[in-house]
């Protein structure tokens, strides 16, 4: 424990330095860090203390950057060519904090702090990755630890995993070294990400069981009766609030899935003509659906073949050669099935439900309208069948 | 795949048209993916010149719910409805959205709440929004500040 046993002077100087820090005097915090790392170089906390007096102060320095930072990290499309990010003076101060936070991490390998700061300066310098596996770290100790700031990393590696699965386009993890690594370094790598996939569950699951006690303990709050207690739990309102919890914890299992899954592939895949894989798969994917369609047309019955039949011939019919009247106002297409609501306005049937059921509002005159509203619009269907007649003559 | 042919309809329209102020411009994302420039012309708080981009996405069940969107780009323009990192509070984005609007319905609407826009402000509770904001306008939870967009 010797070289980590305080050093009084230097324990003073760091506690000055916290308090200019707290007065948002970044500069003079840094300078009196500097001594208490002069007198006592071996102290994890004067390091972290440091590197973030650094980014505090960059903060400061350049708001505009920090905010674009945070728009950058919610919107997959941007790309880093923010100008002030390559001003000199910034990245100058963005590597005083990565030099600090590496500074404490050879000193304590499980430093939560060091490790927030190296992924938010690798972020910064657009190094998705290596900020990804630094959050990772953070996020793992802060559980062990318990740490209030778990949040923080949470929502940051929330962000970011959503950054680099709506970036895969450019996402090019062979970039980041794995191309130059041998099979073996890869299949570590994968197994990092395995990890990865693991820890992203928990958190998923966390954030799912905290929403879920969050909202019974609004309607806890609400009914003391104990009798009550019970009957909240068949409240419609209730039921909703903790279905719509669920459904979104599993779309984010999902997502992490098909991130996980994404990564298994570029992992596994051959690195050389990996864009002509792909488009070969999605070439396959084209085919099996529309192989799965042709397969339902077949399995129908032969009056379903007569309208298919029909179908086809609406299909070739250019768009601009249908008159309006036959088109419906919700997905453009020809109608086959019209129905007319009590409002006088026609849709096809398939559409007009789908949006009934969800939103009770006729679309185009958006007054109330109820599935029993509506009826089959018998004459536009002839109409209709006139056209399809005609135009097969036609042709 | 129906959505898509809505889409190329309202694509075919879309070129065709000539609205002022407004510039439809495809993306190679794909068809459901659309930038509009909008230029404000004759309103003092934008300069006419700059032409603000909006970013739509249509989903998969799009027309049935509405497409994803909003302001991309360095400058987002000042509006009391117009959050800083972009996103719109609009109603016929959420909870006002029917299948009988389309792109350029909402591309009008947008165009013709910033021109008559007279506070050259964010909204009220902007800093607390956009520091939880989930990427997709469309998942927050609105409360429409006032109906007068």
């Amino acid at each position: 424990m010797a070289p980590f046993a305080t050093n009084s002077t230097a324990e003073k100087f760091k506690n000055e330095g916290n308090d200019h820090f707290r007065k948002h005097d970044y500069e003079k915090a840094i300078t009196l860090y500097d001594k208490a790392i002069k007198q006592d170089p071996n102290q994890v906390a004067y390091y972290t203390n440091r590197a973030t007096a650094f980014f505090k102060l960059h903060e400061q320095r350049y708001p505009n950057l920090h905010s674009w930072f945070k728009t950058w990290l919610t919107t997959p499309e941007y790309e880093p060519d923010h100008e002030e990010s390559k001003a000199e003076e910034s990245t100058k101060l963005l590597k005083l904090v990565l030099q600090d936070s590496r500074k404490a991490l050879s000193i304590d390998c499980k430093n939560l702090k060091a490790y927030y700061y190296f992924g938010l300066v690798a972020f910064m310098f657009g190094k998705l990755h290596e900020a990804w596996g630094k959050f990772v770290e953070c996020y793992r100790l802060a559980i062990e630890a318990q740490s209030p700031s778990l949040v923080d990393v949470m929502n940051f590696i929330s962000k970011l995993r959503v950054k680099l699965c709506g970036n895969r386009k450019n996402i090019s993890l062979k970039s980041e070294g794995i191309s130059q690594s041998s099979t073996g370094l890869s299949r570590g790598k994968f197994a990092n990400y395995e990890n990865l996939h693991f820890l992203l569950n928990i958190s998923i699951q966390s954030e799912y069981n905290a929403n879920c006690n969050n909202i019974i303990s609004q309607y806890d709050h609400i009914e003391d009766d104990d009798y009550q207690k019970a009957s909240f739990r068949r409240n419609p309102k209730f039921q909703k609030q903790i279905e719509d919890q669920a459904k979104r914890y599993h779309d984010k299992l999902k997502d992490a899935d098909d991130l996980f899954n994404f990564v298994k592939e570029e992992l596994n895949g051959n690195n050389t003509g990996k864009r002509s894989d792909s488009s070969a798969i999605d070439s396959k994917e084209i085919n099996v659906t529309t192989s799965d369609k042709s397969k339902q047309t077949n399995g129908n019955n032969k009056t379903d073949a007569k309208k298919d039949g029909k179908l086809k011939v609406r299909l070739d019919v250019p768009l601009y050669e249908i008159p309006e009247y036959l088109i419906d106002p919700v997905k453009y297409g020809m109608m086959t099935d019209p129905v007319i609501t009590i409002y006088g306005e026609s849709y096809e049937r398939k559409n007009l439900v789908e949006f009934v059921a969800k939103h009770h509002i006729d679309p185009v005159v958006k007054k109330p309208l109820e599935l029993n509203q509506i009826y089959p619009n018998k004459s536009l269907k002839l109409a209709i069948q006139k056209f399809v007649e005609e135009h097969k003559i036609a042709e | 795949m129906a959505y898509k042919r809505r889409l190329l309809k309202e694509m075919q329209t879309l070129l065709d048209l000539s609205i002022p102020g407004l510039k439809f411009i495809p993306t190679e994302d794909g068809i459901n993916h659309w930038y509009v420039d909008i230029n404000i012309v004759d309103n003092p708080i934008y300069d006419p010149a700059h032409a603000f981009r909006l970013e739509i996405v249509a989903g998969d069940e799009y027309p049935i719910e509405p497409p994803m969107v909003k302001f991309i780009g360095q400058e987002i323009p000042l509006h009391p409805h117009v959050y800083s990192n972009g996103h719109i509070c609009l109603n016929i984005l959420g909870d006002g959205w029917t299948p009988a609007q389309s792109i350029r319905s909402i591309a009008l609407s947008i165009q013709s709440m910033l021109q008559g826009n007279t506070k050259n402000e964010r909204p009220p509770d902007d800093e607390r929004y956009i520091s939880h904001a989930p990427q997709n306008p469309r998942s927050s939870g609105w409360v429409y500040h006032d109906d007068n967009v």
